[in-house]
């Protein structure tokens, strides 16, 4: 038992080690990027490029996550609700969970996984591939044309995703809400709009998916351009990356809950 | 031994393009040909590992191509094959590597020791039992290959680039280990290799191939003898010609 | 053991360039050749789908294909795999659900402050959900990132290597040897994983709890509220997430497309593939279990 907690004590040590250099290591990607900009380097077609691959083929997966999140928060709360007879609030916790917590970590998380963990195959391979040391050895600084745009992308990505999908996964919960509790959509409109929520509550949200995306983006960046070993260095760089990513983003849920002490 | 007739491939584009080729039994047969031949699949579809489109693949007398899979089987335990990438399994040790087709057969542990030895012996890398693939070079790979293909003394071998990446003393050490293979064992080899000036020596006849097809076959001086510029070209080496 | 040469074979008395030794030596291999294939072994290879099927290839044929592999699988590598994917997660996993044990029970307390200033129902609460929904979903989400990924970029990588036709050659079976190892690592490991890491979820909030709100141990560990019911579907849940997730990932693997970013794009198929799974299997049965339990 003791060794058992020892062995345990030090994977978590080492974890959070890699974790601390690994910050130390997007940040310098994320000054990289904001210099890079100031600078005017931003290339203009890699941006583009890089919204429409990372930005619109991720919204499918947002959204048809974002209904079954929102029924899941139903399910979830289900019988707590109906062991106090709360039914009617069910429109208030459903929407305090989605837009303060739920909606931003979990489309965080997806997001995590399909943008930023394409990003990392794509920066990864370019990487292995010498690539990226070849646009150097042409005097073109990587900053501004591979690092800058996807940066911003995912950031714009993970804004938008998390905007779209707090809006379905309220559908997708008064849905829930309907089938499984009987609860009146007007009810849980209701219930949402009572007065108990407000708009700082949707800020919350997204001042959390506005971190959320810096986090994704400068980590998938970092461990893509930190591979090595051919392609499977590339998968290898993939998993670190969006296992890293899910720690620093509820790492930074954990930092915007209780510092933002919004009433 | 080996016959194809006419056998078709495609992926997104056509690969195999009627490849008609006959390789005689305990014969060493060299397949050349520029980049982007189809070679590879080629050697592959012998080897049951790609469904060709269309044609027959006859091998030791059984039809490969739509076999059923109980011949698959029984075909595929008389092949040996060293693919382009090597392809060693990492999670195993050398020796691990070179026992493994003995020991799907289930063979005696102390025979398959042995057996291992003495493979690993012919191919210059005694001792090496221990040792993991990632930390040999790559013509080391390339010859631990050559000995696990060859371990449970097929009477088909396939290689795909045996000598690619080795040095001179190596890469004739590596011919003749195929020629001894040939003589000693009576297998029937298919070789493809880029090292022309040291392929053609030792094979017994030559097929040419060329964006799918068989352009020629035969022994050197048949194949050469058929004037044709990309043959030409391609056996010398030559900067300007139809390539 | 020994059988003759088949019927039919070209090579015989007739070819002129067989010397007896070498038919002799060609018979012994036929014979070996065919004493290797084992009676109930007349079913294609289901791990031999060949790359031109792949547009055939389905994750239906994959699990029949993992399935009937499950009776040849050697147990040593169900136990390496337990360890790789099971014991090797645990720091991580337990990192997140501390996390995300505490986030709730903050904001939990901090609403209930805000309406009826009553904590005593915030632990009950909060083990009730950990029980039933919360341990199961958290953790499957995060298994479906890290061995998600892991599975599929391992078995990748070995397929862009041609490590998977070299098996097959060989007559093994890539399913078997692969891909069963880690679908029962992952069943057996992941709802003893979901307990410790819940168990950590419930040391942090009792944590929190007690820091933030004044709750009292005592009072915040008080399981009043857990159901048999909920038990029933925690479990069921983390069953179902250690089922699905190595399917999808060893799936994507399998298919990896060659090309250096194959691997990349496969492992990136394989987390969201196993994080879309988690969701939507989470809320299929926790949508069930909440109509059987005579909730609707």
């Amino acid at each position: 038992m003791v060794r058992f907690s020892g062995a345990l004590l030090a994977g978590l040590g080492q974890t959070l080690v890699s974790l601390v250099r690994g910050v130390g290591t997007q940040a310098m990607v994320l000054a990289a990027a904001i210099g890079a900009t100031l600078r005017g380097e931003c290339d203009g077609d890699e941006l583009k490029s890089a919204l429409l691959r990372l930005g619109l083929g991720s919204i499918p997966v947002v959204v048809s996550t974002a209904v079954f999140v929102g029924g899941l928060m139903v399910v979830q709360s289900a019988p707590l609700l109906a062991r106090f007879g709360a039914e009617s609030y069910l429109g208030w916790g459903a929407g305090f969970g989605i837009l303060r917590e739920v909606g931003p970590v979990l489309t965080g998380l997806m997001i995590s996984g399909r943008v930023g963990s394409n990003n990392t195959a794509e920066l990864g391979t370019l990487t292995v591939t010498e690539q990226v040391d070849g646009l150097r050895a042409l005097a073109i600084d990587p900053a501004g044309y591979l690092l800058a745009p996807r940066v911003w992308a995912i950031i714009l990505t993970t804004l938008v995703g998390t905007a779209i999908s707090m809006i379905v996964a309220l559908l997708g919960a008064a849905a829930a809400g309907l089938f499984l509790l009987h609860v009146h959509p007007l009810t849980f409109y209701n219930g949402l709009t009572s007065g108990m929520l407000t708009w700082l509550d949707v800020l919350h949200g997204l001042a959390k998916a506005f971190a959320f995306g810096v986090v994704i983006a400068t980590s998938s960046t970092a461990y893509g351009l930190g591979a090595t070993g051919g392609p499977p260095g590339v998968g290898r760089a993939v998993g670190s990356s969006v296992v890293a990513t899910a720690v620093l983003i509820f790492a930074m849920d954990a930092l915007v809950s209780m510092t933002a002490r919004v009433q | 031994m080996i016959s194809l007739d006419r056998v078709y491939k495609s992926f997104e584009s056509p690969v195999l393009r009627g490849v008609t080729l006959t390789a005689k039994a305990g014969r060493l047969l060299g397949l050349v040909g520029p980049p982007g031949a189809g070679k590879t699949v080629l050697l592959r579809a012998i080897a049951g590992l790609v469904e060709v489109d269309a044609g027959k693949i006859g091998i030791l007398g059984r039809e490969m191509v739509q076999c059923p899979p109980r011949t698959r089987r029984m075909l595929q335990s008389s092949i040996g094959m060293l693919f382009q990438n090597v392809a060693l399994f990492d999670f195993m040790t050398v020796g691990e590597n070179v026992a493994f087709p003995l020991k799907r057969r289930g063979e005696d542990a102390r025979d398959v020791r042995e057996r291992v030895r003495l493979e690993l012996l012919e191919v210059g890398l005694s001792g090496f039992e221990d040792r993991m693939p990632t930390g040999l070079s790559g013509g080391q790979r390339r010859r631990v290959g050559i000995a696990r293909a060859a371990v449970t003394r097929p009477p088909v071998l396939l290689y795909d680039e045996p000598a690619a990446g080795l040095d001179p003393v190596t890469t004739s050490r590596t011919f003749a280990l195929l020629q001894k293979q040939r003589d000693r064992l009576g297998s029937t080899l298919i070789v493809i290799s880029s090292d022309i000036d040291r392929l053609l020596p030792a094979a017994d006849e030559v097929a040419v191939m060329h964006q799918g097809r068989i352009l020629a076959q035969g022994t050197e001086r048949e194949v050469r003898a058929r004037g044709d510029p990309i043959i030409e070209q391609f056996l010398e080496g030559r900067i300007d010609g139809p390539l | 053991m020994t059988a003759g040469p088949p019927s039919g074979s070209s090579s015989g008395p007739s070819d002129p360039n067989s010397s007896p030794s070498r038919r002799a030596l060609r018979g012994s291999d036929y014979a070996v050749a065919l004493s290797t294939v084992r009676e109930g072994d007349v079913q294609p290879m289901p791990g031999f789908i060949l790359p031109h099927d792949e547009s055939r290839a389905s994750l239906l044929v994959t699990l029949r294909a993992t399935f009937s592999s499950l009776s040849h699988t050697q147990p040593s590598a169900v136990v390496t795999q337990a360890y790789e994917l099971g014991v090797r997660s645990l720091p991580f996993l337990c990192l997140v659900l501390a996390f995300v044990g505490g986030i709730i029970v903050y904001q939990a307390g901090i609403q209930a402050m805000r309406i009826v200033p009553d904590t005593s129902g915030i632990g009950p609460g909060y083990i009730e959900l950990l029980v039933r929904d919360l341990a199961a979903n958290l953790t499957g989400l995060m298994l479906a990132t890290r061995v998600g990924a892991s599975i599929a970029a391992e078995i990748g990588s070995m397929k862009v290597t041609d490590q998977l036709d070299a098996l097959r050659l060989c007559q093994a079976d890539p399913v078997a040897y692969l891909v069963a190892p880690r679908f029962l690592a992952c069943v057996l490991v992941t709802p003893i994983l979901t307990i410790i890491a819940g168990a950590c979820a419930l040391a942090s909030g009792t944590l929190v709890g007690a820091l933030a709100f004044d709750i009292r141990p005592q009072n915040f560990l008080d399981p009043r509220f857990v159901t048999f019911g909920g038990l029933v579907t925690g479990f069921l849940k983390s069953a179902a997430f250690g089922f699905a997730i190595p399917l999808v990932s060893a799936h994507a693997g399998l298919y990896t497309r060659v090309g250096s970013q194959g691997v990349g794009d496969a492992t990136t198929r394989a987390v969201v593939g196993s994080s879309i799974a988690v969701i939507v299997l989470g809320f299929f049965i926790g949508a069930l279990m909440h109509v059987l339990l005579g909730g609707a």
